[in-house]
């Protein structure tokens, strides 16, 4: 009973501020507010499926790329800082430097350096949203338990296998979170690069749309991201919650006898 | 029985063969060298080849330390480790370790058959040996029906066989066993020390067990060396010659069990 509710409340709760806001806004004259129902039906024209393939392709394509840098950019470095305690000693400055910056901060030398191009986004993507990760690595990767780390030295195990065998899959769980933290903020910079410079992507499309007062497209471009950073959240919740479950099972409901 | 007379004569017998594991001048100290007073301070001890030894403390008196120490996982300052006659710097392969903490020197992420397989990957062997080796450990301790179930499945006495499983199936010569049933109830203790008594009497292997349990240091043991306060040093070997196979009931009430239960006690108080 109290876990169908738990399912259901949310699902009423979203029914209600959609049916709200459409109620609400069905009769609007405001040009910058349109009604709901335009906005749903700009949101089937250019999103079901024409601007797919042309802006959110891109779009996606490159903050994947970027997530991807910033995966193993975070996750190398964040092994050998985290297994080298002195080397995670010397950086520490540098690191704290690095993490406190706006990462939007990284645009301008960037474009100064590689242009307005893809390339340029997935570096900033990368670079902007490494941090969370490195820093969750090298927390992982030091909660080694040192019990399994001397096991694995008494059995022979070499430095790859102990990584490989014992650090790494414990770390695991603490990587997929820091990965989620950085999900939001590689999504920021995919668009905030798309606004700067772009001839395409769903920030540009949004960006043409409002200076051209296409008011009902810029509204549906800014669903269709909430939409994709929602979905993208979830999908990242439920792979933490596997590894989890793979990893630590017995914090995470395994049945001990 | 053939290897319980040959146990006994490497034990005591005139030209003894080098002992299998051999600490000689033992100093230990934390945070250095310098400074700090030792918790190991010149402990010397002589394990002949087959043999069971049980070595006792007061809790607190460096039995964990030693224990690393002899198993290569912290450098002494100062005397020497010989395994198989050569110098311990780093974990030996002629060693395999029993934690106390089963939980956590199993690898919760792998199956039992991993868990016991894993060292051995990294062993010359061929893929059949390997499997060989990893079924007839786990057989031994009887757990093959449970090969596929993860470690947080089974019960703590279960989780501690696997980790004798998995120091089996490596065959060193020596197994060091650190407090292995310390974190296990009464009933579970008493059968995993049958256990390892049986596989010991079975397999050709040299037992080095420590414990702060009196009973069962005498249970188990050929030779029970019996360590002072800290700085630890060895106090006392005494040699348990009750007949074997040892039973929780007969021995237990031999007079010779009860003699050197009283005199450990005396020593330890």
């Amino acid at each position: 009973m109290t876990a169908v509710v738990r399912l259901l409340l949310p699902v009423v709760g979203l029914a209600a501020a959609v049916t709200a806001w459409w109620f609400l806004s069905a009769g609007s004259t405001s040009f910058y507010f349109p009604p709901l129902a335009d906005i749903a039906e700009a949101f089937a024209d250019n999103w079901l499926f024409e601007r797919v393939g042309s802006d959110l392709a891109p779009s996606l394509g490159r903050f994947g790329l970027g997530l991807l840098g910033a995966v193993v950019l975070g996750v190398v470095a964040g092994v050998l800082l985290g297994r080298a305690p002195r080397l995670q000693n010397a950086f520490q400055p540098q690191l704290e430097f690095l993490r406190s910056t706006p990462p939007v901060l990284l645009l301008p030398p960037s474009l100064l350096l590689f242009g307005t191009g893809s390339g340029m986004k997935v570096f900033v993507i990368a670079l902007g949203s490494v941090w969370p990760i490195l820093l969750a690595t090298i927390t992982g990767v030091r909660a080694s338990d040192s019990i399994a780390l001397d096991m694995g030295r008494v059995f022979g195990l070499g430095r790859t296998a102990l990584l490989r065998h014992v650090v790494l899959p414990n770390a695991l769980p603490s990587v997929v979170a820091g990965i989620r933290s950085a999900l939001p903020i590689a999504m920021v910079l995919m668009v905030v690069t798309e606004l700067v410079a772009s001839t395409d992507g769903v920030g540009y499309f949004i960006l043409q749309a409002q200076q051209s007062y296409d008011i009902t497209d810029m509204w549906s471009g800014v669903l269709l991201l909430g939409f994709v950073g929602m979905a993208l959240s979830l999908a990242l919740a439920w792979i933490e919650r596997r590894v989890q479950a793979v990893v630590v099972p017995t914090s995470q409901g395994g049945q001990k006898k | 029985m053939n290897r319980l007379i040959q146990k006994n004569q490497a034990a005591t017998g005139p030209g003894e063969p080098p002992p299998v594991l051999e600490v000689s001048g033992l100093v230990k100290s934390f945070g250095g060298a310098a400074g700090e007073a030792p918790v190991i301070d010149g402990l010397d001890l002589r394990v002949p080849r087959g043999a069971f030894v049980c070595v006792v403390g007061p809790s607190g008196c460096g039995k964990t330390t030693l224990l690393r120490s002899i198993a290569g996982l912290a450098p002494h300052d100062a005397g020497e480790v010989r395994v198989c006659g050569k110098a311990v710097h780093g974990p030996s392969r002629e060693l395999a370790v029993v934690f106390q903490e089963y939980a956590r020197s199993l690898l919760p992420w792998s199956t039992v058959e991993a868990n016991v397989r894993l060292p051995l990957k990294y062993l010359p062997l061929s893929r059949a040996e390997v499997a060989t080796r990893v079924k007839d450990a786990l057989q031994a301790v009887g757990l093959w029906e449970s090969r596929g179930k993860h470690p947080w499945q089974l019960s703590g006495g279960m989780q501690q066989r696997v980790a004798i499983a998995r120091a089996l199936a490596y065959r060193s010569e020596v197994l060091l066993m650190d407090e292995p049933f310390a974190s296990v109830d009464a009933q579970t203790r008493t059968d995993l020390e049958d256990l390892i008594l049986k596989l010991w009497e079975q397999q050709d292997m040299t037992v080095v067990l420590v414990t702060h349990d009196i009973d069962e240091a005498v249970y188990l043991a050929d030779t029970v060396v019996v360590l002072s306060t800290s700085p630890a040093r060895v106090i006392e070997q005494r040699t348990v010659s009750i007949a074997r196979p040892r039973d929780q009931i007969a021995t237990k009430t031999d007079p010779e069990f009860a003699e050197h239960r009283a005199r450990i006690f005396e020593l330890l108080k």
